[in-house]
């Protein structure tokens, strides 16, 4: 924006507060809400619920390895014909080895190199029928999952497949977006995109009837690790 | 430029009132909708505090607007983006389409933005050459169907499933299968959209919030089709009120605590989507710029005035579900993409009362879009501040104007008003058959169109009053 | 709580006109409760109709002067209704706010007058009447007492002490019945459909009577019952705990 254009902005809203009438204005900022309601004692089974709820699902492997969480994706993506895996970079994965592990089942693996825009490549991504990420927090609260984006950690893992699995330390748990964007506002900067999933994709455009998967994954599961 | 009302207001509800298909279909989804909120705001302890503070967060960032706009600017260009203050509706689209033009875009994919409604942005998009795609569903219907949106957060609740069913057949040749219920549907938005999506180069969104201490968009939905138009085209073209800043991240977590909730009962929408610039060197997607629009459009208009609460707005729709207005008139009715009573107040406080001076009238004051409203604006007291101010633009019906000034000052003399009553209470006898009257005169006719006027007592309470005081010991007494 | 020995009534022009045995329902409860009732007579309107129709003027000259009546005496003022009462506790402050003279005691007749069933439980302590009555009756909560005033529960617990009455749950019974003063006349057909919707759960719920605690919505919601030739009547709560005149 040209110096003068944002001098002409100054002005015109400097005029017009003037003569403002703004109810409940007060001088200093407010800052963030500090709750004073005690958290929930399991966070994790209020994440399981809230998640459960809106038609996501959370898993535990029987052992926190590379082989037993590509067996449980293999389990969740189904005995679908085309087994396609749209994955983060291992070393954004919280268990190494994933990948591999996918090939070893019959995976076709799918590695986002940067979007050179429409054309082949990113039609090919288009067809993956997994999407297996990270995530940098989970939200009791709401059953939210926290992804910021960053070399490696695309965003179109958890946008375009029809199923989104996420990999994710127990140790993420938060208990909500305001306290994560409370104690951790430089999240929102870390990358150029922070998106915070709340379920699979659904709308209720039509008579407020709920239908899912519509634009983003019909299905989101977290496999805790 | 400003969206001209159709066709006078009064014809306009006359004819939504007369839709019986319309008015079941608005009770039965505003109900459940309703629900929904109050739902999702019993979940939320201290829910009350968190829409106080809200309120706080709103009200103090519109009284030093000028500051964080100056900030947010500042941000979101250290980030790489840019940024395009638009004054009027004319500048915002020629800063669109000649962004497109000066690119060789073609193809743009657009998420919900009430704000590109107001403007008419995909008009003049197409008229420069452009395809345009609405992808939320309920906006992709509105494109089809030549409609327009007639509520802020859900534009086809004036469409029954049916009617999509019939639209989808119509517009898009689908077969019975593919529009046999809701979620056949929405199977095949995504099939039909997809494809747009993966080929668009050019991607329009809307703004729930920008954060003015680090440059950040907000935007909020349900579908994934924000994230798919925000992430997939070269270019991201963001258009957003210059009233929708939050000053720092931690604000933007108090109002998204009580947007969803609200809106449609969520605790959040499914996608909370934070975006902080244009894809950065080393990242593998996003947009490689990202264009900011900031449109004003009237809006520094209402912030110098007695309507600048109306701006604490953050577009949650509420006070639509809860009107008995909207829910009988539904959203066309008003004639602007503001409907219900936020739009009763931003319509003509934004655009002038030439167009749009029946809209304060089109309430009877019942105070409950105040009750539900998250950051508690005071709709009512604003529709009467706007009334005035058409009074004083001398824009009421003279028989009222006068009405009114004859029963001042009958009113303000005890003796005559107490004439008058006399003499109003014989009137109504000579109209009335047993006790009540079925026609009444002149422009009071509207009151006799459904109900009947009782007569007014021979002998009023302060008739009463004096005659048994002067029965009591002391006469009387005042 | 404090004794209130004597109170003044602001009648409201529909009481005086068109219900006045609301009105003298009002004085002898509050006088068999042991409250003298001063009646201005003075009084005319409060203003309202013309402070939301948007003429200002019009309406701070009769919130002067309805100021100027209920100031020559220091007694709290009660009003049997929520919507002129909404007018003096909270517009009047407002309306008033830049005159030098009458800002000052707008806010002094605001904070000493109440709705009349809030004058009776909050006020006097008073929940059982000691009344009898009978037949079935369904609470209809009026907008301005409800939302400006925050009338509850009170109208409702004053009805269930009454002997003999039988409370069913009017559906819908916070939606506005579209009365809203002149919006009834000047957008008659939107007021018409909202007053039919109020009629058909009026109708369903299967009371005798309605009651509620503005006339003015009593006026509107009888109005549309007797055109339908519905036999249920609306009465204000004050009809319903009237002891009668004792002589
Ligand atoms: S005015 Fe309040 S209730 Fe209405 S849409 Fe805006 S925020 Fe929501």
């Amino acid at each position: 924006m040209s110096p003068e254009a944002r001098q002409q902005m100054r002005d015109i809203l400097r005029t017009a507060l003037k003569t403002a009438v703004l109810p409940g204005a007060t001088p200093d900022a407010p800052g963030g809400y500090h709750r004073t309601d005690a958290e929930p004692a399991d966070l994790l089974a209020r994440f399981t619920t809230e998640l459960e709820t809106v038609g996501g699902a959370v898993h535990v492997p029987p052992a926190i390895d590379a082989d037993h969480v590509a067996a449980l994706i293999a389990d969740i993506a189904g005995d679908t014909a085309s087994r396609h895996a749209l994955l983060w970079d291992d070393a954004h994965l919280p268990v190494p080895g994933v990948a591999n592990a996918l090939v070893a089942r019959g995976f076709v693996i799918s590695r986002q190199e940067a979007d050179a825009g429409p054309g082949p490549a990113r039609d090919a991504l288009a067809t993956a029928t997994v999407g297996v990420t990270g995530a940098d927090a989970m939200l009791a609260e709401t059953g939210s999952l926290v992804l910021v984006s960053g070399p490696g950690r695309g965003r179109l893992a958890s946008l375009l497949p029809p199923i989104h699995v996420a990999l994710v330390e127990r140790t993420r748990l938060v208990r909500s977006l305001p306290d994560l964007l409370l104690t951790r506002p430089d999240l929102a900067e870390a990358g150029s995109n922070l998106i915070c999933i709340t379920g699979p994709s659904r709308t209720a455009d039509i008579e407020h009837t709920l239908s899912r998967g519509v634009h983003g994954p019909g299905e989101v599961h977290v496999i805790l690790v | 430029m400003t969206t001209p009302a159709p066709q006078p207001f009064h014809q306009r509800t006359e004819a939504a009132l007369a839709d019986a298909h319309l008015n079941q279909t608005l009770r039965r989804v505003t109900a459940r909708v309703l629900d929904s909120r109050t739902a999702g705001l019993e979940r939320l302890p201290a829910s009350d505090d968190w829409r106080d503070h809200a309120r706080r967060i709103r009200a103090h960032t519109l009284a030093h607007l000028d500051r964080y706009l100056d900030e947010f600017v500042t941000n979101v260009e250290a980030r790489g983006g840019h940024v395009h203050y638009a004054r009027t509706a004319e500048d915002a689209v020629t800063y669109v389409t000649d962004l497109a033009r000066a690119r060789g875009l073609t193809k743009a994919v657009k998420s919900k933005s009430m704000i590109s409604e107001e403007i008419h942005l995909n008009d003049h998009l197409e008229r420069a050459g452009l395809q345009v795609v609405e992808t939320d569903l309920g906006e992709w219907v509105v494109q089809l169907a030549q409609d327009h949106p007639s509520h802020v957060i859900m534009p086809i609740i004036h469409k029954s499933a049916s009617d999509v069913a019939d639209l989808f057949r119509r517009t898009l040749g689908a077969t019975d299968e593919e529009v046999a219920d809701v979620p056949a549907m929405t199977k095949l938005a995504r099939a039909r959209l997809r494809p747009e999506f993966l080929s668009a180069d050019l991607g329009i969104s809307g703004v729930n919030f920008g954060v003015a201490g680090t440059g950040t968009l907000c935007i909020c939905t349900n579908e994934g089709n924000g994230r798919l138009v925000t992430t997939l085209p070269r270019v991201h073209v963001a258009m957003m009120g210059i009233e929708r800043l939050v000053p720092d991240i931690p604000s933007l977590g108090t109002v998204l605590q009580v947007l969803a909730r609200s809106a449609t009962g969520q605790n959040l929408t499914v996608y909370t989507n934070l975006l902080t610039g244009p894809r950065r060197p080393d990242e593998f997607d996003g947009p490689e710029e990202l264009h900011v629009v900031l449109v004003d459009n009237g809006r520094s208009t209402v912030l110098g005035s007695t309507e600048a609460e109306i701006l604490y707005c953050i577009r949650c729709g509420a006070c639509l579900n809860v009107c008995p207005v909207y829910q009988q008139i539904g959203g066309h009715a008003y004639g602007s993409v503001y409907p219900g009573p936020v739009g009763a107040v931003l319509t003509p406080a934004l655009w002038g009362q030439d167009e749009w001076t029946d809209l304060p009238h089109a309430s009877s004051l019942c105070g409950a879009c105040r009750e539900v409203c998250p950051v508690r604006i005071d709709i009512p007291r604003m529709l009467l501040t706007l009334r005035a101010k058409g009074v004083d633009e001398g824009r009421a019906p003279s028989w009222i104007g006068q009405g009114l000034a004859m029963f001042r000052r009958v009113a303000a003399r005890p003796w005559l008003f107490g004439a008058a009553g006399r003499a109003a209470a014989f009137g109504t006898r000579l109209l009335a058959s047993r006790g009540w009257i079925r026609r009444l005169p002149g422009p009071l006719a509207g009151w006799t169109a459904s109900r009947d006027f009782p007569v007014m007592a021979g002998d009023s309470f302060q008739d009463r009053w004096k005659k048994r005081q002067t029965g009591k010991p002391g006469g009387p007494q005042s | 709580m404090p004794r209130i020995a004597r109170v003044q009534l602001l009648v409201t022009c529909l009481v005086d006109r068109l219900f006045p045995e609301t009105g003298m329902a009002v004085v002898r409860i509050l006088e068999k409760l042991g409250v003298a009732v001063d009646c201005p007579a003075a009084q005319t309107c409060c203003g309202q109709p013309a402070f939301n129709a948007g003429f200002r003027d019009d309406a701070r000259a009769l919130a002067r002067h309805t100021v100027d009546v209920f100031s020559a005496s220091p007694a709290p003022v009660v009003i049997p209704s929520g919507s002129c009462g909404d007018m003096v506790i909270h517009q009047y402050a407002a309306l008033l706010a830049d005159d030098p003279v009458y800002a000052t005691r707008a806010r002094d007749l605001a904070a000493r007058t109440f709705e009349f069933t809030q004058f009776l439980v909050e006020q006097l302590g008073v929940t059982d009447l000691g009344r009898t009555g009978e037949g079935t009756v369904a609470y209809h909560a009026c907008c301005h007492g409800l939302r400006g005033l925050g009338i509850r529960d009170q109208p409702t617990t004053l009805i269930d002490h009454v002997d003999g009455l039988t409370r069913v749950p009017l559906p819908e019974h916070d939606v506005c019945c579209g009365f809203g003063g002149l919006f009834a006349v000047k957008m008659s057909d939107i007021s018409s459909a909202m007053l039919a919707r109020k009629l058909d759960c009026i109708e369903r719920c299967g009371a005798s009577t309605i009651a509620v605690t503005d006339v003015s919505c009593a006026m509107h919601m009888a109005g549309g019952l007797h055109r339908r030739g519905s036999p249920v009547t609306v009465r204000h709560v004050a009809d319903l705990l009237d002891p009668g005149d004792p002589s």
